[in-house]
C-alpha cells in the first residue's frame, strides 16, 4: 500500500513520534506536517496518522476538525486569511475583505477557479499594531490598504 | 451558639469521614464525593458520570458546594476528604443547576411526543426537579441532522445531544472499538463516526444504554412503546454461556426490549447486541400452541394434550420395549436447570439410557462478554447427570438413526434437521420420534408426536452460567396457546413409566435438584434473588 504521504513527512514524523513521552502528543504537529505537504489534511493521512500514533481514525478527524487552522477539503494555494476581530475591524478589516472579494471575484470562504487563492474571514492573529492585516500562508501582512493589497498578490505566484 | 453541625463518625486508616448535606458518611479514600452521596442516600444528578466509565467532568450538573472552597465543585471528579462539608442543595448549587438546564436546553428539539427516551430521559427528570421550569431564549434553535444513522443499529439525532460523551468513551473503553469522537467544538460539537467506519461493533446497545437523552435511539426499539408501559421483568440472557443479567422490556404480553441489569460479577452494565436482539426469536419464528400428531396422512395435526401425551409415551414405550439400545434422547442446553433435572430423571423412568446433550459454538470467547458457547446452561446440565454438551455422541445417536439401529428418539429443545446434521427423511422414517420445543422447527414437523414448550421469556426457571453461577430467568409472558413448561411436559410423558413426582412450579423442582446436588447444597429457588449465587467450589 502507498503512503498517502510523502517518505519525507513518513519520516519526519516518525522522528516526531519519540519526542513525547506519550505518543498522542505527537498528533498535532504531526497533523502540521501533513498540511504542509498536502495544503490540506485528507481522510487517508488521517487514517494513516491514526495508526501510527495508536489512536482511532475518528479521533484524528474529531482532532482535525477542532481547530479552524486544519483544512479538510483542498484549497488554493495561498490562504488569505483576513483578521475580522475588532482591532482590525476599527481599522478597516471590512473594506480589505470587500477589496479582495471583488478584486479576486470570490466570497469569503471560497477559492478562485485557477485554484489560486482561498479568501478567510479568521479571528486574532496578534498583530493588532499592523492592523488591518492578514495571513497569507505562513506570512503576516499589515497595514493593508488596496495599493499594498495589488503589490501583495501580485508579488505571488 | 452551639454549633449545628452534627459530629463526624470516626473514620478507619483507609476511610474518610464527611458530612454531606448535614449526613455523616464515612467512605473509602479516594471515593468521589458523588459515590459518597449515594452512599448516603442523595442524589447528585448528572449526565456525564457513570458508574461504568471514566470521568469526564463535563456536563457540570454535580455542581456542589464545599466549606471553605470558594467556587462551586463538581461532585462527579473531586476527592472526599477527611471532614469535608459538603452541600447539595444550597441557593449557589441551585442557581448553577438552573443554569446548566438552561444552557442544555437552549437547541434542545423539545421533541418529548415523538422521542423514544421519554419517559426515562435524564433532561426530563432534571429540568423538572432542577431546572428554572421556562426559557428565555427566544431566538431560532440550531438544527442538525435527527435521523442520522450512525450505525448497523443505533440512530443518532443530533439535535438531542448533550455532549456528554458517555458513547464515544464506552466504545474507547469498554467495546474498545473506538468509532466514535467529538467532532467541531463549541456550540457546533457534534458526536461522529470517520468516514466508512460506522458505530459497529457487538456491543453498539450499549451506547443507547447509557445515552441520558434520546441522541441514540435502538432501532429495533424505536416508535415501538412508550417505556412508562412497559414492565422490567429481571432475568438472565439465554443467548450464550455469560448469562448477562437483563430486563425484559414487556407491554401487553409480548417483550420490547432487552436491556442489560447491573450485575459487577457477571456482565458489569453491558450486554452485547445479539443478546438485546435474542427476544425477538419469540416472536419471528414459527410457533406451534398445540400437540401436535403425524397420523397416517403426512401431515402433521393438532390434537389434546392428554391424547398426545398418551400417543408419545405409547411410541416411546414400544421403542423401549424392542430393545434399550435402541432408542435415545437429544437435550438441548438451553433449557433450565428445572427442565434439566425432571428430564434427566423422566429418562430414566422411561428407560432411556443413550442420552446426548447437543453442544452450540459460534466465534470465539471475546474481552468482554461473549462466549463461544452459545448454551446458556451447559453447565447445568453436566450438574443434573445429562453429562456436558458432546459433539460426537450426538453424532453417534444420528448416525445410528440413519443406519435404522436406533428405531425411537427423545428430542428435547433440539433441532438436528434444522443445525444440518440430519437428513430430514432419515429421521422421518422412525417408528419412534418424539420432540419437543417452543418452535415448529424442521424436526418438530418430521415427529410423530410433537409438544409445544414455552419459550424464553414464557418460562421461569435457572441457567448457570460458565463461571458456575446460577441465575434465575423469570417469565416475562403469558405462555402462548398450550404451551407448558418443558419440566411439565417431561414429568408428564414419563408418569405412564411410573414416575411420580409432581411439581407446583420451577421453584419446586429447582428445590428438589439442591436436595441431591452437592453443589446447590444449601440454595434454594428464593435464595438466589436477582444477582443469582455461585455454586459450591465454582
Amino acid at each position: 500500500m502507498s503512503l498517502p504521504v510523502s517518505t519525507e513527512t513518513d519520516r519526519q514524523i516518525d522522528g516526531l513520534l519519540g519526542r513525547f513521552p506519550q505518543r498522542g502528543s505527537a498528533l498535532l504537529p504531526a497533523l502540521h506536517l501533513i498540511q504542509a505537504e498536502k495544503g490540506h489534511i485528507p481522510l487517508e493521512a488521517m487514517d494513516y496518522i491514526a495508526g501510527k500514533i495508536g489512536v482511532s481514525p475518528a479521533f484524528v478527524a474529531g482532532v482535525v476538525s477542532f481547530y479552524t487552522m486544519f483544512q479538510q477539503t483542498p484549497i488554493g494555494r495561498h490562504h488569505i486569511q483576513v483578521c475580522c476581530t475588532l482591532p482590525c475591524a476599527l481599522r478597516g478589516a471590512g473594506s480589505v475583505m470587500g477589496y479582495l472579494e471583488r478584486k479576486l471575484g470570490i466570497r469569503r470562504g471560497g477559492t478562485t477557479p485557477d485554484g489560486k487563492f482561498t479568501l478567510s474571514a479568521v479571528e486574532c492573529l496578534g498583530a493588532c499594531d499592523t492592523a488591518p492585516m492578514f495571513q497569507i500562508n505562513e506570512e503576516e501582512y499589515g497595514q493593508l490598504d488596496e495599493r499594498r493589497i495589488d503589490a501583495i498578490l501580485a508579488s505571488l505566484k | 451558639m452551639p454549633d449545628p453541625t452534627p459530629p463526624l463518625p470516626p473514620a478507619g486508616p483507609d476511610e474518610v469521614a464527611l458530612l454531606i448535606d448535614d449526613r455523616p458518611v464515612v467512605v473509602r479514600k479516594g471515593t468521589t464525593v458523588l459515590r459518597a452521596a449515594e452512599a448516603a442516600g442523595l442524589l447528585i444528578p448528572h449526565y456525564c458520570y457513570h458508574p461504568g466509565l471514566s470521568i469526564a467532568g463535563n456536563c457540570r450538573m454535580c455542581l456542589i458546594e464545599i466549606d471553605k472552597v470558594p467556587k462551586l465543585q463538581i461532585g462527579c471528579a473531586t476527592a472526599a476528604t477527611q471532614g469535608m462539608v459538603v452541600r447539595t442543595a444550597t441557593p449557589r448549587v441551585k442557581t448553577a443547576r438552573e443554569g446548566i438546564m438552561e444552557f442544555l436546553l437552549i437547541n434542545h428539539p423539545l421533541d418529548c411526543p415523538i422521542c423514544d427516551q421519554a419517559g426515562e430521559c435524564r433532561l426530563q427528570q432534571y429540568e423538572a426537579a432542577y431546572g428554572a421550569g421556562t426559557s428565555r431564549f427566544t431566538d431560532e434553535k440550531v438544527h442538525w441532522p435527527k435521523r442520522y444513522d450512525i450505525g448497523r443499529s443505533v440512530v443518532f439525532d443530533a439535535e438531542r445531544c448533550i455532549k456528554c460523551t458517555r458513547c464515544i468513551r464506552f466504545c474507547d473503553e469498554i467495546s474498545k472499538s473506538r468509532e466514535l469522537a467529538l467532532f467541531q467544538r463549541g456550540d457546533h460539537a457534534i458526536i461522529g463516526t470517520f468516514p466508512g467506519k460506522p458505530l459497529d461493533n457487538p456491543y453498539s446497545g450499549n451506547t443507547v444504554d447509557v445515552c441520558p437523552v434520546g441522541a441514540l435511539t435502538w432501532k429495533p426499539f424505536r416508535f415501538k412503546a412508550r417505556v412508562w408501559f412497559l414492565r422490567d421483568v429481571p432475568s438472565a440472557c439465554a443467548g450464550c454461556a455469560r448469562g448477562c443479567n437483563v430486563n425484559l422490556g414487556t407491554y401487553r404480553n409480548r417483550v420490547h426490549r432487552m436491556t442489560p441489569r447491573a450485575n459487577l460479577e457477571v456482565n458489569r452494565y453491558w450486554m452485547c447486541d445479539a443478546g438485546r436482539q435474542s427476544y425477538a426469536a419469540l416472536t419471528e419464528q414459527p410457533r406451534f400452541e398445540r400437540p401436535l400428531a403425524r397420523p397416517a396422512t403426512d401431515a402433521s395435526e393438532p390434537i389434546p394434550w392428554d391424547e398426545a401425551v398418551e400417543r408419545a409415551a405409547a411410541l416411546l414405550r414400544e421403542a423401549v420395549a424392542a430393545g434399550a439400545d435402541g432408542v435415545a434422547a437429544i437435550v438441548s442446553a438451553r433449557l433450565s436447570l428445572e427442565d434439566l433435572h425432571v428430564t434427566q430423571r423422566a429418562l430414566q423412568a422411561i428407560g432411556i439410557g443413550r442420552v446426548a446433550v447437543a453442544p452450540h459454538e459460534e466465534g470465539q470467547d471475546d474481552h468482554l462478554l461473549l462466549r463461544r458457547d452459545k448454551t446458556p446452561n451447559a453447565r447445568g446440565a453436566a450438574l443434573v447427570g445429562l453429562g456436558a454438551p458432546n459433539a460426537g455422541r450426538v453424532k453417534e445417536i444420528l448416525e445410528d438413526v440413519s443406519s435404522g439401529r436406533v428405531r425411537g428418539l427423545l428430542v428435547v429443545g433440539e433441532d438436528p434437521i434444522g443445525d444440518g446434521l440430519i437428513p430430514a427423511s432419515d429421521l422421518r422414517r422412525l417408528p419412534a420420534l418424539v420432540a419437543i420445543d417452543w418452535w415448529k422447527s424442521p424436526t418438530v414437523e418430521a415427529a410423530g408426536v410433537a409438544l409445544p414448550a414455552c419459550g424464553y421469556g414464557e418460562w421461569e426457571g435457572t441457567l448457570v452460567n460458565f463461571e458456575g453461577r446460577a441465575q434465575r430467568c423469570r417469565a416475562a409472558l403469558k405462555p402462548q396457546g398450550e404451551t407448558e413448561p418443558v419440566w411439565r411436559i417431561l414429568a408428564a410423558l414419563a408418569r405412564p413409566f411410573g414416575f411420580g413426582a409432581e411439581y407446583a412450579s420451577a421453584s419446586a423442582v429447582f428445590d428438589e435438584a439442591a436436595a441431591g446436588i452437592p453443589a446447590l447444597a444449601g440454595m434454594s429457588y428464593r435464595s438466589l434473588g436477582t444477582g443469582g449465587a455461585k455454586l459450591k467450589g465454582a
